[in-house]
């Protein structure tokens, strides 16, 4: 039964991803602002496809060909496939801001400061001080939740200024800013120390990413709600 | 270094980071859904403030549209029974004179200049009756909307070369003056607005009662209004007779509705809630 939730949550963000890319093809919302997601579902499943199939290679039979195609990565006989996950969280912010941009265009320039003061950081971080390759940058998806939770505050000041909305839960955005807030609230903190937790806590950050993971997956079925609200 | 900071940190603070960590997550949780959850009632409450702010406003406005009619009902009233009854009784009399003086001694010119004059007065009365019938029907309040409206359109098409038919139903029976008032005003200020602007060859109203309303239909074959105009119309200061109706319409608790038929016809829906 532990092998089974273990394996559930571990191909989580493969399987779960899939859920809002479903509704999103069974419905086919006309609305601008699903756009983005459906770019960052995409780029999430390749990644998530990509970092489980590697990390599970030797279970699956295929640890050869995963050394083949990804020597690129190896750095000694360690395969690193952090620089996934920094990918993931980089293309993620601009994507989601992209979002943000589409359902509460009234702050264009804090969007846009943000995004430029974002990139610098990510430029100078990456150039001098962390390996995009060797290292899960704990200082790039901290501030990436912190920025979208500052949007999503953003989202709720708009709404809550708005009298005419009767209940925010029939506005489509809404459900997916609500699963952002969730996801990057409780992630802020694993985010935060999973550096720290990774070299003094292993055991405990293995399993604190089972926490990312369920959290990931209400995140997945916001969107999927959002998205069929669109409709 | 940073690592070992924060270990000697917590160790001075005899405190374990993994506890620390699972605690800040769980209230991170609880503080998210609780702010949610208290935005999602906050925005219902003001939701409800709102409506009620708007409905209160609505009856304001109702009342006030209620007090402007009343006031005109009345004004108009009060000039027909001064037309009625002084502009009418002085014209009466001056034609009594008239008819009494000799005219055996005037010359040609000034018996056709007295019978020109006698020609007038009777003009003048029948116009100071029709004016003062139109500010206020006695038929309305003595036989009721139907005979009101039949007796309106026979008065205003009789003579000229627009048609009408009148096909109303005659178990409509209701004995709401204030109502039957407003129905009848909009159909006279509809009509007269036909005549005057959509030049129609034929017109024709036609009523019918369920139990919870009364249908009144008014098609008609000139250049007649769509709802679109009608809605961009009213709001316009030309359009003064449009909002009164609109303003009557409101009052009555009633719907309006303009439409172009696929003959070309247009056709006016009252649709006004009774009590039977």
């Amino acid at each position: 039964m532990g092998k089974i939730l273990e394996g559930v949550l571990d191909w989580s963000e493969v399987w779960a991803t899939l859920i809002p890319l479903i509704v999103y093809i069974w419905i086919k919302p006309k609305a601008i602002w699903t756009r983005p997601l459906l770019i960052y579902l995409l780029i999430a499943l390749l990644l998530g496809v990509v970092v489980d199939i590697t990390w599970k290679s030797k279970e699956l039979g295929i640890k050869d060909w995963v050394e083949r195609t990804l020597w690129w990565l190896y750095r000694g006989k360690i395969l690193y496939t952090l620089i996934f996950y920094n990918i993931n969280s980089f293309l993620r912010l601009l994507l989601l801001t992209w979002f943000f941009y589409k359902v509460n265009p009234l702050y264009k320039k804090t969007y846009l400061i943000i995004t430029s003061l974002f990139l610098t950081g990510v430029i100078i971080n990456f150039g001098f001080f962390e390996n995009i390759v060797l290292s899960f940058s704990s200082r790039l998806f901290t501030i990436e939740a912190a920025i979208i939770l500052f949007y999503c505050l953003l989202y709720y000041y708009t709404v809550n200024m708005n009298d005419e909305i009767k209940s925010p839960l029939a506005l489509p955005p809404f459900w997916i800013v609500m699963g952002l807030t969730l996801y990057t609230s409780v992630n802020f903190l694993i985010f935060l120390f999973y550096n720290y937790l990774i070299n003094a806590e292993r055991t405990y950050a293995m399993s604190i990413w089972n926490v990312h993971n369920l959290i990931y997956i209400v995140l997945m079925i916001f969107i999927a709600i959002g998205f069929k609200k669109a409709k | 270094m940073n690592s070992l900071l924060v270990n000697k940190l917590l160790d001075i603070l005899l405190l374990d980071i993994t506890f620390m960590i699972t605690i800040g997550i769980a209230a991170m949780l609880l503080l998210a859904a609780g702010f949610l959850l208290l935005m999602m009632v906050n925005q219902r409450k003001k939701w409800m403030l709102q409506k009620q702010m708007s409905q209160l406003k609505e009856h304001q406005q109702n009342q006030l549209i209620e007090s402007a009619v009343r006031s005109e009902e009345g004004e108009r009233h009060r000039i027909a029974e001064m037309l009625h009854d002084e502009v009418g009784a002085l014209l009466s009399s001056s034609r009594i004179f008239l008819v009494e003086m000799n005219t055996h001694n005037l010359s040609e010119n000034d018996k056709q200049d007295h019978a020109k004059v006698k020609e007038m007065i009777d003009e003048s009365i029948q116009k100071v009756r029709t004016i003062s019938h139109n500010l206020h029907s006695t038929i309305l309040k003595e036989f009721g909307l139907n005979e009101a409206i039949r007796h309106f359109m026979k008065k205003i098409t009789g003579g000229s070369v627009v048609n009408s038919t009148v096909d109303l139903d005659d178990e409509y029976q209701i004995s709401n003056a204030e109502t039957d008032l407003a129905v009848y005003r909009i159909i006279q200020e509809l009509v007269n607005n036909l005549i005057k602007h959509a030049h129609p060859r034929l017109i024709n109203i036609r009523s019918s009662l369920s139990q919870i309303q009364l249908e009144l239909h008014i098609q008609h074959n000139g250049k007649g209004l769509t709802q679109e105009q009608f809605e961009e119309l009213r709001f316009k200061p030309a359009g003064l007779g449009l909002k009164n109706i609109q303003n009557r319409i409101i009052l009555l608790k009633g719907k309006i509705h303009f439409t172009k038929l696929d003959t070309g016809e247009y056709i006016i829906q009252l649709s006004i809630p009774v009590v039977i």
